[in-house]
């Protein structure tokens, strides 16, 4: 196929079709149309108007809306439009010429096809009809009587050879097509498919075998013509073409010749390898095996899933049976766990530690685990275990008599160490634990504050320094000797 | 641990509705696939839209049943909605009516009439199981109203869950004749000889039963329970943090308190409280040789004596229970106390009560300091 001109051309007598005022302009086609088919070709634009009047789509319409579209439709070649012929008198009667209008052949195709297209999803004739090669084989046979015939038989023998072959190619395209589309596979799924599988595979293995068998003649036939004689029957339909009379038609001839050529090209094609390419004959069986091997395929998952469902509900029913047969619910119960499962488990919740490991004690024989159970009563509230208030004055100052006694003797204990109100750490006696700790106490105390100041236990406040000496010095306790930079806590002077 | 528990916990686990836990049992399976599958021969059903681990009993017993449900018809009507659930696909929707009419089309046993107030509340009742399952989900409306109004619509939607709510039998079902000929079949996975089933139904019976009793010298599980004890109370301890008891009469799985599973004793029920304090007086009964027990430890008793036990309990203890016990008659409260025991396997009726030893593992009292109770000597 040679992409000229003619096939990537616009076409513009379509574009009426897919605007959005397609509405309005189908509409005034159509009605032409139909005046058309009355044999009525010319049309004023009144008698259009008054026509789309008529549907109440069109209350609002007026006439110059119609002017409009109707010149759109002109531009776009969908109508002719013819000026009246009379003559007119004043500049404005020249404007308002009226004019008539016609459907140019290009659309009345095009509405042909619409209608065609409209009607399209009710009519189904497509199949898959050995007869239909048979027929071709038989033309094609009839070829060695026909080549030397009148140019009148030849053209029709022609005719009906291109014809039955279209009528082929269409039918096994629009069929196998039909096949592919989603619908047929989800149809192909359901359980009615199953009723026509049978007659639907034999029907296919027909055509396959009647395909094969015929193609095999016609491809015989098929290579016994040869180009010069088909060119030379070709010529002779042409030759009679030209015998039939017609008004606006010149043929051309050259391309006439072409035209018919390829077609027969075409119908080699079908039957032939062409430049490597599978013959469309081989394609067919293809695809028609295929079908078949999918519905078979389908067919035994149905057939399947249908038995597996029969048998299934067959067995859903019997255990209901089995249901209706309980002679009570505990029985029905255990029917259903073995039907179903158990839906839950029922334990008991105890201590987990048991005081005997051994497997002869009886259950009685032990301690069981003992729970508590709340009254359910409104009336209970948990009881409050009350503590009253002991009286530890008493105590409490035995107590801080004790303290204070402590006190008095740590007091006077240090106090020796303490003198010209300083305690020089190098100048201390002896000391015991007890003593050593107080003291360091102090001074820690007395370090660790910002200040370097404390307060005794008894209240006096004091401050520390350190002597710059580097030498430690050493301080003899009962329990060994302390070594420890040179410190001096200095109280202040008692009031 | 805890996410093993949540499979015991769950009949499925939706991954729409819970995902975190969907990813976590999909991540953590491995580490108790060995305890499900060797142990208790179970399979997780690991879906993607959900997980259910089919947990079908060592032995059948009667409170394994839905809680839910308390009429027979309750069970027909749930296999004819899965019959009907058979034919719509995920995200089918369907109206009540259309349930309604395929349930007395299909009717199995006595004819179904929607004018039957009871009959239409046991519809009720599936359709709510059934949603809390997440077999079906609701759409528009609300079923309750149907038991006042026949004309009442719903709007459901599939969720292609009901299709694996029946586990799958390895024998033929069209030949059962009764639930007793389902137990011999532990699925298809079982089928290594008899130690494999023994140990796989002593598992499961420890798993999902509050006990497993000594049935006598020719009882092979409890058998194998002594003989493997350690091994079992290994397991439980190691994937459930449960202890394992294993006495003379029998084996108990002692949760701990902490432990959150639904179905435990004791509970907060009002039930459980009286059921403590009958353990109590068995217990003391046993004790003090007012109550004999027989060699197998089981405890007989006519139902007349047993009501006058219960009568004296009430007399004793009474004052403290919930409203609900405290007000109702006699028949009723003997009648809970019974349905509460017999589901954790404390007593077994016939024409006698039968009390089982568990009674004795869990008693329970008052407060001491709660002056309503009939403390020892107090």
């Amino acid at each position: 196929m040679k992409l000229d001109i003619s096939v990537k051309a616009q076409i513009d007598e379509a574009k009426y079709l897919a605007t959005e005022n397609t509405w309005r302009y189908r509409a005034i086609i159509r009605c032409m149309y139909k005046c058309y088919e009355k044999m009525k070709y010319w049309l004023y634009k009144e008698e259009i108007y008054e026509i789309l009047k008529k549907y109440e789509e069109f209350a609002d319409y007026s006439e110059d809306y119609l002017k409009n579209d109707l010149d759109s439709l002109v531009s776009w070649k969908n109508l002719i439009a013819v000026a009246d012929t009379t003559k007119v008198r004043t500049v404005d009667e020249f404007k308002n010429r009226a004019f008539r209008y016609q459907l140019s052949p290009y659309t009345i195709e095009i509405e042909r096809m619409l209608m065609k297209l409209e009607n399209m999803t009710v009519e189904n004739n497509a199949s898959l009809e050995c007869t239909l090669v048979e027929r071709f084989r038989e033309l094609l046979e009839r070829y060695d009587s026909i080549a030397l015939k009148e140019d009148k038989e030849v053209y029709e023998w022609w005719k009906l050879l291109n014809k039955s072959f279209k009528e082929l190619n269409q039918n096994y395209q629009d069929y196998i097509s039909r096949f592919y589309s989603p619908k047929t596979e989800e149809l192909m799924k359901t359980t009615e498919f199953l009723m026509f599988k049978e007659s639907f595979i034999i029907y296919l293995r027909d055509f396959i075998r009647g395909l094969q068998l015929n193609s095999v003649l016609i491809k015989k036939l098929l290579k016994d013509i040869s180009d010069d004689a088909i060119k030379k029957i070709i010529d002779k339909v042409l030759a009679h073409e030209k015998t039939i009379p017609n008004i606006n038609t010149n043929i051309k001839e050259d391309e006439f010749i072409e035209i018919h050529q390829g077609r027969f090209r075409s119908i080699k094609d079908w039957f032939f390898t062409h430049k490597g390419k599978e013959p469309l004959i081989e394609q067919l069986i293809d695809n028609t095996n295929h079908i078949i091997r999918k519905i078979t395929r389908f067919a035994s998952q149905l057939a399947d899933k249908r038995n597996n469902s029969a048998n299934r509900k067959e067995e859903y029913r019997k255990i209901a049976k089995l249901f209706s047969e309980c002679k009570d619910m505990e029985e029905a119960n255990k029917l259903s766990s073995l039907v179903f499962g158990v839906f839950n488990t029922k334990h008991i919740k105890g201590d987990e530690t048991r005081v005997t490991e051994s497997i002869n004690s009886s259950i009685y024989d032990e301690v069981p685990t003992k729970v508590i159970t709340k009254p359910r009563v409104r009336t209970y509230r948990e009881k409050i275990i009350k503590n009253p208030i002991i009286d530890k004055r008493a105590k409490k100052e035995e107590r801080l008599k004790k303290i204070l006694k402590k006190r008095k003797m740590e007091k006077e204990l240090m106090e020796r160490f303490i003198l010209n109100d300083q305690i020089d750490f190098a100048k201390l006696p002896k000391l015991t634990q007890k003593d050593r700790v107080v003291l360091l106490r102090w001074l820690s105390k007395g370090k660790g504050s910002k200040k370097g100041l404390g307060k005794t236990e008894f209240g006096r406040e004091y401050s520390v320094t350190k002597y710059d000496c580097q030498e430690c010095i050493k301080i003899k306790c009962e329990d060994g000797i302390f070594t420890m930079p040179h410190y001096v806590i200095k109280f202040k002077k008692e009031e | 641990m805890e996410v093993l528990k949540k499979l015991l916990e769950n009949y499925f686990i939706v991954k729409e509705k819970d995902k975190n836990l969907y990813y976590e049992i999909k991540d953590k399976y491995k580490s108790f696939k060995p305890f499900i599958r060797d142990k208790l021969g179970y399979d997780l059903f690991i879906r993607g839209d959900f997980i259910k681990l089919e947990k079908i009993p060592g032995r059948p017993e009667s409170w394994m049943g839905i809680d839910d449900f308390d009429n027979i018809r309750e069970y027909i009507f749930l296999m004819l909605l899965l019959i009907f659930l058979e034919d719509k696909n995920k995200e089918e929707q369907f109206l009540l009516s259309h349930v309604t009419e395929f349930i007395a089309a299909n009717s199995v046993g006595e004819k179904v009439d929607w004018t039957d107030y009871q009959t239409r509340r046991s519809l009720i009742k599936v359709m709510k199981f059934a949603l809390n399952q997440n077999i079906i989900l609701i759409n528009d409306g609300e079923e309750n109203e149907f038991t006042r109004d026949t004309s009442t619509e719903v709007l459901y939607e599939s969720t292609g869950l009901s299709r694996y709510m029946v586990r799958s039998f390895s024998i033929d079902i069209m030949k059962c004749t009764s639930y007793r000929d389902l137990e011999e079949d532990y699925g298809e996975f079982l089928d290594s000889g008899r130690g494999f089933l023994r140990k796989n139904r002593v598992y499961r019976r420890l798993l999902l039963s509050p006990v497993v009793y000594n049935e006598g010298a020719e009882d092979e599980d409890y058998l194998y329970i002594k003989n493997y004890r350690n091994i079992i109370e290994g397991d439980f301890r190691k994937y459930l943090n449960w202890s394992l008891h294993v006495h003379r009469n029998g084996a108990i799985a002692v949760l701990a308190e902490g432990d959150r599973l639904k179905g435990t004793f004791p509970s907060s029920a009002g039930i459980s409280d009286i059921v403590l304090h009958l353990n109590k007086k068995i217990f003391n009964a046993v004790k003090e040789g007012k109550l004999n027990r027989k060699i197998n430890d089981l405890i007989s008793m006519t139902h007349e004596a047993f009501n006058e036990f219960v009568k004296d309990l009430k007399k004793e203890m009474g004052n403290g229970w919930s409203k609900e016990y405290r007000e109702c008659s006699l028949d009723k409260l003997v009648h809970d106390i019974l349905e509460y025991m017999k589901s954790f396997c404390m007593v077994k009726v016939d024409d006698n009560i039968n009390i089982y030893p568990l009674v004795g593992k869990v008693i329970g009292d008052y407060p001491s300091n709660y002056a309503g109770g009939g403390h020892d000597g107090k």
